[in-house]
């Protein structure tokens, strides 16, 4: 800093050396770039922490999503578990049935007897235990096997009826966060490339000085015009209920 | 050193260290859309190992029932010839009253055996059953299928897996970066205090070490 007069005696000065910050010589538009930088340093602070608050509402959104993949998967077990056991049920209905028509089919009296014991007792149990298997035509194929899928997709409706798990509805949620963090970081980005242009206009004067202010300038209004743009983006989204 | 030879390099730091702001800047960007990227497939990773063990729980509970409808209709059928030889054999001896006993039991477990085949896909599909009596069904083919739709999800969980390893490796690349960034950032910013002697070579160091991190993000980038 000292040797900067008398360099600017000793050689020609280039753009880039010509003055010096706080030298005296025009201290208005080094102070209003300083003021400049200050307020693009401070938009910079703000960016991050909103990067950040978006990156932690981002995880929050993708933790609940797989809590919710875990109930989904959870409510799917216990509905393929209830159809199966259903379906045991209605295959040991269909086995005492066979049995009991086999014994009517013998003639014998004895055995008469035990079907129609069967019949009175065991068969409707079945047919509790069973559920809609037994009792709906729908689940029954016309081969005489049972149609577990057309069953399964009924129990997990009606389940899905009382609480459906979205998890989908999480991660979407997650994917507009991480978006708008993206989006809020490339911002970051036009903040720092106006500081570098800010900077250059303090180290420089005259032409070189107006030229890098005016540029520093411009990215800066770009930058906030596009935080500002980015954050109407997320509120209307979140508005919409994304 | 002359003053006109330490004038042409004062600046230079200072050129240096809002070049590095810059490019830290956009190391950060690629720093959190790596980052972002990998928590992503990371979360869809595991999205897909709780399917594939949701499927694997599926598919025990279906197999249960398909092999248990095609035992319990193998035990009625082998019961039913059993009785059926054992009501010959008392024919044989004589005895009509305890055949005739027999064979009514034997029929009672053929028809249960043929009701429970009825439910059973591995006696019903063509994929799987018999092709003659008494030939088991193809037990096989069965569970090959049965894996079909674990193996695709175990698949995907793999694929989304290498994904997340992938992008956090790049994510912890840049964030090595940055740092190799914030030691030029600090050369740079020492070169502007110390005296003139010296500033070019902090600058220089700062510059190399400026370089070195922007090829390494190149490779990072692109790798």
């Amino acid at each position: 800093v000292a040797g900067v007069g008398r360099m600017s005696s000793e050689s020609q000065p280039t753009p880039l050396d010509q003055g010096e910050p706080g030298s005296g010589v025009k201290d208005g538009p080094t102070w209003l770039i300083a003021a400049l930088m200050t307020a693009v340093v401070l938009a910079t602070a703000i960016a991050a922490w909103r990067t950040s608050d978006l990156s932690s509402k981002a995880g929050a959104a993708e933790r609940e999503g797989l809590i919710k993949s875990v109930q989904d998967q959870s409510l799917r077990n216990e509905d393929w578990r209830l159809t199966l056991e259903q379906a045991a049920n209605a295959q040991r209905y269909f086995a005492a049935e066979a049995e009991v028509d086999a014994l009517v089919a013998s003639g014998d009296e004895i055995d008469a007897a035990q079907a129609a014991a069967l019949r009175q007792y065991l068969l409707p149990s079945l047919v509790l235990l069973a559920g809609p298997l037994l009792t709906d035509d729908r689940y029954l194929n016309p081969d005489g096997s049972l149609d577990l899928e057309q069953r399964y997709a009924d129990v997990h409706a009606e389940t899905l009826e009382a609480d459906p798990p979205d998890a989908a509805g999480a991660f979407a949620r997650a994917d507009r966060l991480h978006n708008q963090q993206r989006w809020t970081v490339v911002g970051t980005v036009l903040l720092a490339g106006s500081l570098f242009w800010l900077a250059l206009a303090e180290i420089t004067r005259e032409r070189t000085r107006s030229l890098a202010l005016i540029l520093g300038l411009a990215i800066f209004a770009v930058g906030m015009i596009w935080f500002v743009g980015v954050e109407l983006v997320g509120f209307v989204a979140w508005m919409t209920g994304l | 050193v002359s003053d006109s030879e330490t004038g042409r390099w004062r600046r230079l730091p200072a050129v240096l260290a809002m070049i590095t702001t810059v490019a830290v800047a956009i190391v950060a960007g690629l720093q959190t859309d790596a980052d972002i990227r990998a928590n992503v497939a990371n979360r869809q990773s595991q999205v897909y190992a709780v399917q594939t063990a949701g499927e694997l729980f599926r598919q025990g509970l279906r197999s249960d029932f398909d092999m248990g409808a095609t035992a319990d209709s193998t035990k009625d059928a082998l019961e039913s010839t059993i009785l059926e030889l054992t009501a010959l054999e008392r024919e044989s001896t004589g005895d009509d009253a305890s055949a005739g006993a027999l064979r009514q039991r034997a029929n009672v477990a053929s028809a249960r055996s043929e009701r429970a085949a009825a439910l059973s896909i591995l006696m019903t599909d063509p994929a799987y059953a018999p092709e003659s009596p008494g030939e088991p069904p193809d037990f096989a083919g069965y569970l090959e299928d049965s894996y079909v739709e674990v193996n695709r999800l175990l698949a995907l969980q793999n694929q989304a897996a290498d994904e997340f390893g992938r992008w956090n490796r790049k994510s912890d690349g840049y964030v090595a970066i940055l740092a190799l960034m914030a030691m030029a950032l600090f050369l740079f910013g020492l070169a502007q205090a110390v005296s003139k002697r010296i500033r070019l070579p902090f600058s220089v160091l700062g510059a190399v070490v400026l370089g070195a991190s922007l090829i390494w993000t190149v490779s990072v980038l692109i790798g």
